[in-house]
């Protein structure tokens, strides 16, 4: 019902403003090309993701100080930090940073906003930057309609920026002459009730605009214009600091539990470096006064002085919380806790993850490799084996052979359980990213949906060579018995040799080496299928149990091959760019049969 | 003559789908490069192998490499001729 009626009330509002004073109706404009520069700044540098930023972003949040000098400096290079904490939210939704990282990025990005303030206060203030806004733009929108998906970058970045300078023009031109006709100064309210009054104004104002900077330029143009008190304009800034943990919240409400706790960790950031700013106000003036003296920032140039006071207080903040961002994280996990469903969910698939076409990419890696952690679980048991004993150096053969029976393991509801849910949620994410994806990218979610459907098969196999496999590992027949064992054993060292391969940093080349095992896989499957020929042949195995047999032992090949080819499409951790190549290389099922054929041709010229 | 060699620079730097190719062969090239330093390698050790199961298993690996090296290279022959 709020919803209904806030939006026309808004609208009916700013529309009387415009009629009865041009002025109100400048700096609103002011405030829309401000707003309007920032989303195409935005726009402008999402155009970088999906390769540049993210490696950036991977490379230089390995401690709390490089997350930290991340912050600043990307929100420095950005101008808004709303970009940077919705762009970090996403990472840690998508699994490819920690929550201390993420904190970290989010705490130098408040220090990093606060740049904002500088260029503004020493820079926009005294220059006719509108003069340089008019080249920005047409350039800008040139290159906006360019097709290389760079270029369109840059052009909406300098149309942004232009937007931005156009934006501060018309704000300051606005305030100027609102000078002339109404004294804004002459509301100033006086000691901590004008505090609070103008903090709470400045909040209200960075949630309506969801912008610290836009309330923070507002701020500035009229603190310079003379239309706020200098005390109000500093309870101004304090107020858009904790504002702007809006967008952050905004961000986290679609993202999974670990976004929702990075939107928390800001907001008591925000709130804590707000009321230290508050109780401490005027000790902070006195300091900021005392700093200005000494770098020479005149003693009535209170716009300089705020941008200093904005610092101050920010660089306040990170001193008293970075030593306490590990009990944060703690406190943050518990009472944020991560839900555990009856049936296994994705994690890291969320309209946040979905953003970025690199972080899109990256969660579906992460579900994906859930998918296949479940399917070796499920497979290592319903094949009767132990997890310790696929996954250690013991003889397999031997350990399996000293069994007596197996014992039956449901399969389809564990399937149901641990695989389905993830699954479903990856085919759907998949089909419904909607980002403009570049090619390669595409590809790289083409070859992880094949490897999931991999993985499915692979357990759907397991499943079907259960039922014989526990009938004919109690049966009477020691040559069946043994037979089976064969098939399990076959299964288990490829799931060793697999899982030895993902601990180590798998390169490209490490990972085409998977190849040697597939070629494996069909030696042993005509190795198995001679034996049987002979079994038969002795008649030490009936018809129907040779028929079974010659059914299993293409199950179980199957599944070898499944996992193989599923583990080619997750395992490479470097050199990712080489993957297309890799894929080029590959060998498929024709050519490893070509090896064979030349292998036995060999073998029997020997 | 300038101006002709001026506008196919211009539009081999503006032609999106020709850069993806260029970027698709070297990337196969680096591969295959990657590839050789594999064989050269796993050449000597086959030749330092003593144990008769191991240099089997080394001389699959060895086939194995030699024909995603054909494999590769026949791929960026069809690439270079596009």
């Amino acid at each position: 019902m709020l919803k209904k009626i806030l939006l026309p009330t808004i609208l009916l509002l700013l529309a009387y403003g415009f009629w009865i004073s041009s002025d109100f109706k400048t700096i609103a404009a002011g405030i829309s090309l401000f707003l309007f520069g920032m989303l195409s700044l935005e726009e402008g540098f999402q155009a970088f993701t999906g390769g540049t930023l993210e490696r950036l972003l991977r490379r230089t949040t390995s401690s709390t100080g490089k997350s930290l000098l991340f912050g600043i400096c990307s929100t420095t290079l950005m101008q808004s930090s709303s970009l940077v904490s919705v762009i970090t939210i996403s990472f840690l939704s998508a699994g490819l940073i920690t929550l201390t990282a993420g904190i970290g990025i989010i705490f130098g990005a408040n220090l990093g906003t606060t740049t904002g303030a500088w260029l503004i206060a020493g820079f926009g203030l005294k220059v006719n930057i509108a003069a340089y806004a008019m080249p920005m733009l047409v350039f800008g929108v040139i290159l906006v309609f360019q097709s290389s998906r760079s270029l369109k970058g840059i052009g909406y970045i300098l149309a942004g920026l232009g937007f931005l300078f156009l934006g501060i023009h018309y704000m300051k031109e606005g305030f100027e002459s609102y000078k002339d006709t109404i004294n804004l100064a002459e509301y100033a309210v006086a000691g901590y009730p004008g505090v609070l009054l103008f903090t709470t104004l400045g909040i209200f104002a960075t949630v309506v605009m969801q912008s610290s900077h836009a309330t923070l330029v507002l701020t500035i143009t009229a603190l310079a214009a003379g239309q706020i008190t200098y005390e109000n304009a500093l309870a101004l800034a304090i107020g858009a600091n904790v504002g702007t943990t809006i967008t952050a919240i905004l961000g986290a409400m679609s993202a999974n539990e670990a976004g929702k706790r990075l939107a928390a960790a800001h907001l008591v950031f925000n709130l804590v470096t707000g009321a230290i700013a508050i109780i401490f106000i005027y000790q902070l003036v006195a300091l900021v006064n005392g700093m200005s003296a000494l770098v020479g920032i005149a003693d009535d140039d209170y716009t300089l002085k705020l941008a200093v006071f904005h610092s101050v207080f920010n660089v306040i903040g990170i001193v008293v919380m970075l030593p306490l961002i590990n009990q944060l994280v703690n406190a943050l996990e518990k009472y944020i806790p991560e839900k555990r469903p009856e049936v296994d969910q994705p994690k890291y698939l969320s309209d946040s993850s979905a953003a970025f076409p690199g972080t899109a990419v990256e969660a579906v890696r992460l579900e994906t490799l859930r998918v296949y952690e479940a399917a070796l679980r499920i497979i290592i048991d319903g094949l009767g084996m132990k997890a310790a004993d696929v996954l250690s150096s013991n003889n397999l053969e031997q350990v399996l052979g000293t069994q007596n029976r197996i014992h039956q393991f449901d399969i389809d509801a564990m399937y149901e359980r641990h695989i389905k849910g993830i699954y479903s949620a990856i085919v759907v994410f998949i089909s419904d990213t909607t980002f403009s994806r570049r090619e390669e990218q595409s590809a790289d979610l083409r070859w992880l949906r094949d490897a999931n459907i991999n993985l499915v098969e692979a357990v759907k196999d397991t499943a079907q060579l259960q039922e014989n496999l526990i009938f004919y590992t109690g049966s009477e027949n020691p040559e069946m018995r043994a037979a089976y064992n064969r098939l399990r054993t076959q299964v288990g060292l490829i799931i060793r040799d697999l899982e030895e391969m993902r601990a180590s940093t798998a390169g490209v080349i490490d990972v085409l080496s998977l190849d040697a095992l597939k070629l494996l896989v069909e030696e042993d499957q005509s190795r198995i299928n001679q034996t049987l020929t002979e079994l038969i042949g002795k008649r030490a195995i009936s018809p129907s149990m040779g028929s079974s047999l010659i059914n299993d032992s293409v199950f179980a090949h199957d599944i070898c091959m499944s996992l193989i080819s599923a583990a080619q499409n997750l395992f490479v951790t470097g050199e990712q760019h080489l993957t297309q190549a890799a894929h080029d290389v590959t060998l498929d099922k024709s050519d490893l049969s070509k090896i064979g054929t030349q292998a036995s041709a060999e073998s029997l010229n020997r | 003559m300038k101006r002709k060699k001026l506008l196919k620079t211009l539009s081999r730097l503006l032609d999106m789908k020709g850069h993806k190719q260029r970027e698709h062969r070297d990337e196969l090239k680096v591969l295959l490069r990657k590839l050789k330093k594999k064989k050269v390698e796993l050449e000597e050790r086959v030749r330092l192998e003593q144990d008769e199961r191991k240099r089997t298993r080394l001389d699959k690996e060895l086939e194995i490499i030699n024909a995603q090296r054909i494999k590769g290279l026949k791929t960026l022959e069809e690439l270079m001729q596009v």
